[in-house]
């Protein structure tokens, strides 16, 4: 008899705050989407503009008008850079090919620093790849290439740091160089 | 016992809510018999699916999927620079298909990128390596090196390595331009 009345009591109650917890859920959620980011992606979360965190792999509820979301891809980009002509420290004129991966190191830096990753980065590579060269000797003994893809991918690092990328894998698939004719140092100099 | 059906309700509706709240929406996603895929809960790779229709909860899963039909990759007119200043004109032909799908998906940002980029890395590798002088003699040794590299390489990708050959190989002597070293090599050829 007692249960009977407690049961009686209750249950109206417990519907109610059931049902309200059912519509308030609905609510909360409305406008909100979930994202969910795998675990070769990151999300950096801005508020209102305003860079907040950088989100782990897993699902993440955003709400559409405060929150967004720039989703980052973390896994490399395959880079062929083939048959740059360069001019090395002693003049000698070469033909270089090196192959990398392109990955972000840092999503924020990336999200926000970089309009398209892997262009930027592109530029970025060929650029330091010219300057290394230019300030090497490039001969071709067996070890060269490994030393020069180290050089490469140091000196690039170095600048793709600051826009949140690097380079992995890095490796000379081509090197030659010639020196110019004896006739181009026996050349006379004028001076004026 | 009124009283215990609405408990049994409420509890259910409660339960519902929180269910639903926390996983998103079932949906369908259908594979086809040449695709394959990786179920993702909660940004982890949880399984591996094959063709048909699978249930997704949006929000929580994603089911990321590739297609394991033969990559053809064909390349002609490449030119690379030999050891003692000659320069060679080679062209590739060769396929490649996925063999461990969670590795592809890893691999890059598009897997399809891969087997080219690693073919045309180790073909150029190892024709850089050779002289003009034992290119013709040891071209089979050196397609075979380019093999054996690059199904390495595919595999730690997670590809199968299907067929390869040096579609076109010509010798000539280097000159500063691409266009005139192309030209050079195929008259001296």
């Amino acid at each position: 008899m007692m249960s009977q009345d407690l049961s009686s009591t209750i249950a109206p109650l417990v519907t109610t705050v059931s049902i309200v917890v059912f519509f308030a859920t609905a609510r909360l959620n409305r406008g909100k989407k979930s994202i969910l980011i795998p675990d070769y992606r990151r999300g950096v979360l801005f508020v209102d503009g305003i860079f907040v965190k950088v989100l782990e792999p897993g699902s993440h509820r955003v709400s559409g008008s405060k929150e967004q979301i720039t989703i980052v891809d973390m896994r490399p980009q395959p880079i062929l850079l083939e048959r740059v002509f360069f001019q090395d420290a002693i003049k000698n004129q070469g033909v270089v090919s090196v192959a990398v991966d392109l990955l972000v190191q840092d999503p924020h830096l990336a999200a926000t620093m970089a309009r398209d990753q892997v262009k930027d980065g592109l530029a970025i590579l060929r650029d330091q790849l010219r300057t290394v060269l230019s300030q090497q000797i490039a001969d071709l003994r067996p070890e060269v290439p490994a030393k020069l893809a180290e050089a490469i991918a140091a000196a690039a690092n170095d600048e793709l740091r600051k826009v949140g990328m690097r380079v992995a894998g890095t490796e000379v698939t081509e090197l030659w160089s010639a020196p110019l004719p004896t006739s181009a140092f026996n050349a006379p100099v004028t001076v004026q | 016992m009124t009283g215990a059906i609405v408990l049994l309700f409420s509890a259910a509706l409660i339960g519902l809510a929180v269910y639903f709240n926390d996983r998103g929406k079932p949906t369908y996603v259908t594979l086809l018999e040449y695709q394959r895929g990786i179920l993702y809960r909660r940004g982890v790779p949880v399984r591996e699916v094959g063709c048909g229709k699978h249930r997704v909860w949006t929000g929580t899963e994603l089911l990321v999927h590739a297609d394991t039909r033969p990559i053809s990759i064909s390349f002609e007119n490449q030119v690379v620079a030999l050891q003692d200043g000659h320069s060679a004109l080679y062209g590739i032909l060769a396929s490649a298909q996925i063999q461990d799908i969670r590795k592809v998906i890893s691999s890059a940002r598009d897997y399809n990128h891969v087997p080219p980029a690693i073919l045309l890395r180790c073909t150029r590798l190892h024709l850089n390596a050779c002289s003009q002088s034992s290119l013709p003699m040891t071209k089979e040794t050196v397609v075979n090196k380019i093999t054996e590299d690059a199904k390495t390489r595919l595999h730690a990708a997670g590809f199968e390595l299907i067929s390869f050959r040096l579609s076109q190989l010509a010798i000539g002597t280097v000159k500063r331009q691409d266009e005139s070293a192309k030209k050079e090599t195929s008259t001296l050829a």
